[in-house]
């Protein structure tokens, strides 16, 4: 009998005026049964008009009560299933690991082949307590071979471990983690309860190395962030990763933010040297570090890698941007002059140079040295808003650099449709737009290599190595540089020159907007310097940038001193040949000596 | 049939009884008889609610289903408005009203039901598609969503489609139907990030025990625990690692103080309530009092062996209550109010069967037939029109 005829018949049923009794008095079985033919369907409609869903409810109920049994034989499997009890509680107490212990996990290596990341295989010491004989004896004759600084009391006590009915249980962890000899002799003793089984861990040789940017391979086998996440099928693979970071200079990078941290009591400071040419970062650090051995203690902010995951408003770092921009689109030229007042409204609010000084005439070079922002929006509104906005997004900010790395944020480039006349007088210097430091240090790499984009990336790539698309001149490339040589020469960079190189670099000591209040706040500042060297044909490019320093708040005496530092050890370190010999530092010792 | 719907009504009491006990021991450690006093509150109130829906002839949900979906509506943007409803974890779900917080989704899923079972039934039978009606409903869907209660609009689409696949709108229009609303779900589940990671330690919760497969590694564990007898009342240990031990969890709680036989106990319960209300769907009179009583039926049911299925690992959590055993007020009460309707439906059609015994003349004269647009009574005469 065709399902859908009946349903057909059961749709006319209520335009059928009248059926005969006789039919009506039949069993609903036989007319279910019933096929084909007009009479017999009107039939069986009729006395059955609305049977459709009734039948189509009879297949839910079905399908319930299965459900009921599926559940019902599932609680029973829980209950009874030890093996799988077994299982859950090895997981939970070794930390489930030993389930991963088969496939070994491959190793973090730095560039020099240094292991950041490694896997030890291990032993533990499982006991099933019911099965043991003689606890005191077996607890003894485990006392003499483990070296866990347990005592035979304690030994005993886990040897004899009770569930919540009070009866010897059947699993406990004796120890964890020993080492294969140990588990040997173990092994060998031949107590009945007591085993082995193989686990793994992982390790950090150098704990506090580039905490952040290798990540933590956690003891339920979860990856939390760097390149333990972002490369967590890669390394369970068992295939090894190597990064482009080099131990020397991340360490000499790690010590100067330190140093720099502690002396100025600041919040935190990050730091970055990276190859301008193709992107491959040597260093990458932030202050506090955390221990990677002892994870689960560090506190989460230390966890994260502020490089990436932090904008901030950029501040005075960002003019050579602006002036880039201007330069390439030929709105000025190096030979351009600026009347600049000490303030100047901009759309109905009043901005200012960071220091007080009589109107002045300057060129772009002088408005980098001086660090002026009156100086910074007047070549702004020469270029015009639109064309700032394109190379702002063009050099990469506003959007992730990718590093590929998991949590980058983009920083927020206001989008241009959102721009107003107080836009102009704030985006030109920095204010009002955040990025991060990592996008920061790639913009510099553009304005060092000749105007190519670069992919910032910490593993070894081929790929990745290539230099972007174009964004500005080799040109404007080679004046901006010039430009920024002399603020190291003779402006706000003076503390980052190196004896016998040629240093390009910028200050910037930016506001912060207090999120309580919105505004910015008038003693949280972030200091930073970012810089290129040799100048003259460029190799690392070295961001400092330091949060909430006291005492002092300028990029100048807080950040470039670590510049230099890192800048001057990376140099020496990758024997690059000095393209100034015998120049000599010319700061008249303003500098704080790090 | 007497004993069958009051059965199930006894059922449904002792299952939101075994949920006070389970609540207060999960519960005496922190905050003393706090929640003891309120569950039994709750109780009470749910029990107050059964006897008012009990008391509401089926029929007058022809009339009164505008009104229930209006307030429905209401509620549900009054809770969107921030300062009127209230936020907990990034969700606004609860409608502050003094001393105690509604939820209205819990409602939307009682008027969803109703209003698709009498809208639908002024359709001819296997004609048209009830496109309004369900544009109706989709509107209460979309509410919660918006919420956002993923797993309450997921039982607002089960009890409409209890009630639709009750109906006599045809097969095919339905499969096709019910194929477009899965396509929609799964998108919707995969649009965020953590119902997609919900989904994946699903498939293997011990690859994030620590993260996401967190809730059901515990509640695994301490089912497990519990082997057969359990370890009684309020001597749950394991318990107090899972989130949620109150509501969405409270079946694990049940695994590890009363066992194995208190598991079996509450599922043979569930099903129970279950087959009585589909027992009533299938006795029922009308083509309406049937939808009614399937949709609200397959909607405790499925809310019901999904919450079971999460907490014992083999379904996706999906944030649904236990009905009658979870904590919480509106869902204890919407459920009575579930079972209220299905024994008001159950007496009705018992009457409808005296009346029809008498003599199917009278058929017409029964309460129960009044303001039917078609297939009133089985009685092919009594069908007007054509």
């Amino acid at each position: 009998m065709g399902n859908k005829r009946q349903e057909g018949g059961t749709g006319r049923a209520r335009y059928v005026s009248s059926g005969k009794d006789e039919r009506r008095a039949r069993k609903r079985k036989t007319k279910m049964r019933a096929s084909g033919g007009r009479s017999t369907r009107r039939a069986a409609v009729e006395s059955n008009p609305c049977n459709t869903g009734r039948k189509r409810l009879r297949i839910v109920v079905a399908g319930v009560a299965v459900a009921g049994i599926l559940l019902s034989g599932r609680a029973a499997y829980l209950s009874f299933d030890h093996v799988g009890a077994y299982k859950i509680l090895a997981a939970e107490q070794s930390g489930g690991l030993s389930q991963d212990a088969a496939q070994r996990r491959g190793d973090i290596l730095s560039a020099d082949g240094t292991k950041l990341a490694t896997t030890l295989r291990t032993n533990n010491v499982v006991a099933t307590p019911y099965q043991i004989k003689n606890p005191k004896e077996a607890a003894k004759k485990l006392a003499g071979v483990l070296h866990t600084n347990q005592s035979p009391q304690e030994i005993e006590n886990l040897l004899t471990e009770r569930d919540s009915k009070g009866k010897l249980s059947g699993y406990s962890v004796v120890a964890k983690n020993v080492d294969l000899n140990t588990a040997d002799k173990v092994h060998k003793l031949g107590i009945e309860g007591v085993y082995t089984t193989p686990g793994a861990v992982r390790t950090y040789p150098n704990g506090t190395l580039a905490s952040q940017l290798v990540g933590h391979y956690g003891d339920y086998g979860q990856a939390y962030g760097g390149v333990e996440s972002r490369y967590n099928k890669t390394l369970a693979g068992s295939h090894d990763v190597r990064l482009t970071v080099n131990t020397a200079v991340q360490q000499q990078l790690q010590s100067s933010l330190d140093t720099t941290v502690k002396k100025f009591h600041a919040r935190n400071a990050v730091g970055v040297v990276m190859n301008v040419n193709n992107g491959s970062i040597v260093a990458l650090a932030n202050e506090p570090t955390y221990n990677n051995n002892r994870f689960g203690q560090a506190p989460e902010e230390l966890q994260r890698d502020r490089v990436i995951t932090d904008p901030y408003e950029p501040g005075s770092t960002f003019k050579p941007f602006t002036i880039s921009a201007a330069l390439e689109e030929g709105a000025i030229t190096p030979k351009s002059t600026f009347v600049v007042p000490d303030h100047m409204q901009v759309g109905g609010n009043v901005i200012h140079d960071s220091l007080p000084h009589p109107t002045e005439t300057m060129t772009p070079a002088k408005i980098l040295q001086k660090s002026s922002n009156i100086g910074a929006t007047k070549v702004a509104r020469k270029l015009g808003s639109r064309n700032l906005y394109e190379y702002i997004k063009n050099f990469g900010f506003g959007s992730k650099t990718g590093i590929g790395l998991y949590g980058e944020s983009t920083g927020d480039v206001p989008p241009y449709k959102d721009w107003n006349a107080s836009t102009m007088g704030s985006v030109p210097y920095g204010q009002g737009l955040t990025v991060t430091p990592l996008q920061l240090a790639a913009g510099y790499a553009t304005i060092a290599n000749g105007g190519r984009r670069v992919t910032p990336h910490v593993v070894q790539s081929s790929s990745m190595d290539r230099p972007g698309h174009r964004v500005i001149s080799e040109k404007t490339s080679s004046i901006v540089s010039r430009m920024l040589q002399s603020v190291i020469q003779k402006g706000t960079g003076v503390c980052a020159q190196i004896p016998g190189y040629a240093v390009a670099g910028k200050t910037g000591t930016a506001q912060v907007v207090d999120p309580q209040t919105g505004t910015y706040s008038t003693n949280d500042y972030v200091a930073s310097f970012i810089g290129f060297a040799p100048a003259s044909n460029p190799k690392y490019v070295t961001l400092i940038s330091v949060s909430d320093p006291q005492g002092d708040i300028w990029g100048e005496t807080v950040a470039a001193p670590a510049f230099q530092k890192v800048m001057k050890f990376t140099l020496e370190y990758f024997n690059v040949p000095p393209d100034r010999p015998g120049s000599k530092v010319n700061n008249d010792g303003a500098c704080n000596v790090q | 049939m007497t004993t069958l719907r009051t059965n199930m009504f006894l059922v449904a009491l002792g299952l939101s009884l075994l949920g006070l006990v389970t609540v207060y021991s999960a519960t005496y450690q922190d905050y003393g008889a706090e929640y003891l006093i309120t569950r039994s509150i709750h109780v009470v109130l749910g029990i107050l609610v059964f006897l008012v829906f009990k008391g509401v002839r089926y029929t007058s949900w022809r009339r009164l289903y505008p009104f229930m979906y209006l307030v429905v509506v209401i509620a549900l943007v009054l809770v969107m408005i921030p300062g009127i409803g209230v936020e907990v974890g990034g969700a606004r779900r609860w409608l502050d009203l003094g001393p105690m917080s509604l939820q209205p989704a819990e409602f939307a899923k009682l008027a969803a039901v109703l209003t698709l079972s009498c809208a639908i039934t002024r359709y001819r039978p296997g004609m048209r598609f009830p496109f309004w009606a369900l544009l109706a409903v989709g509107l209460l869907f979309a509410l919660v969503v918006a919420e956002p209660d993923f797993g309450t609009s997921v039982v607002i689409l089960v009890g409409v489609a209890g009630s639709l696949w009750a109906s006599e709108v045809r097969t095919h229009h339905l499969l096709l139907t019910g194929g477009i609303a899965f396509v929609g779900l799964v998108g919707v589940m995969l649009l965020e990030p953590y119902r997609r990671e919900r989904l994946v330690s699903f498939l293997d919760p011990w690859s994030s025990a620590k993260g996401s497969g967190y809730q059901v590694v515990q509640s695994l564990l301490a089912i497990k625990s519990g082997n057969i007898f359990g370890a009684g009342p309020g001597a749950g240990s394991q318990i107090a690692y899972i989130p949620e031990v109150r509501t969405d969890m409270v079946f694990a709680l049940v695994g590890e103080e009363l066992g194995l036989i208190g598991m079996i106990v509450v599922i043979c319960a569930t099903i129970f309530i279950a087959l009585a209300g589909f027992k009533i769907a299938l006795n029922a009179p009308t083509v309406t009092a049937r939808c009614i009583a399937a949709g609200l039926t397959t909607m405790l049911a499925v809310q019901a062996i999904f919450n079971l299925g999460a907490t014992m690992g083999i379904l996706p959590l999906a944030g649904m209550t236990l009905p009658f055993v979870s904590y919480g007020g509106s869902s204890l009460m919407a459920c009575f109010a579930a079972v209220g309707i299905l024994y008001r439906i159950s007496e009705d059609s018992e009457r409808v069967r005296e009346v029809k015994t008498r003599g199917s003349t009278t058929a017409q004269r029964a309460d129960t037939d009044r303001g039917r647009r078609y297939g009133g009574t089985r009685d092919s005469r009594a069908v007007r029109g054509g």
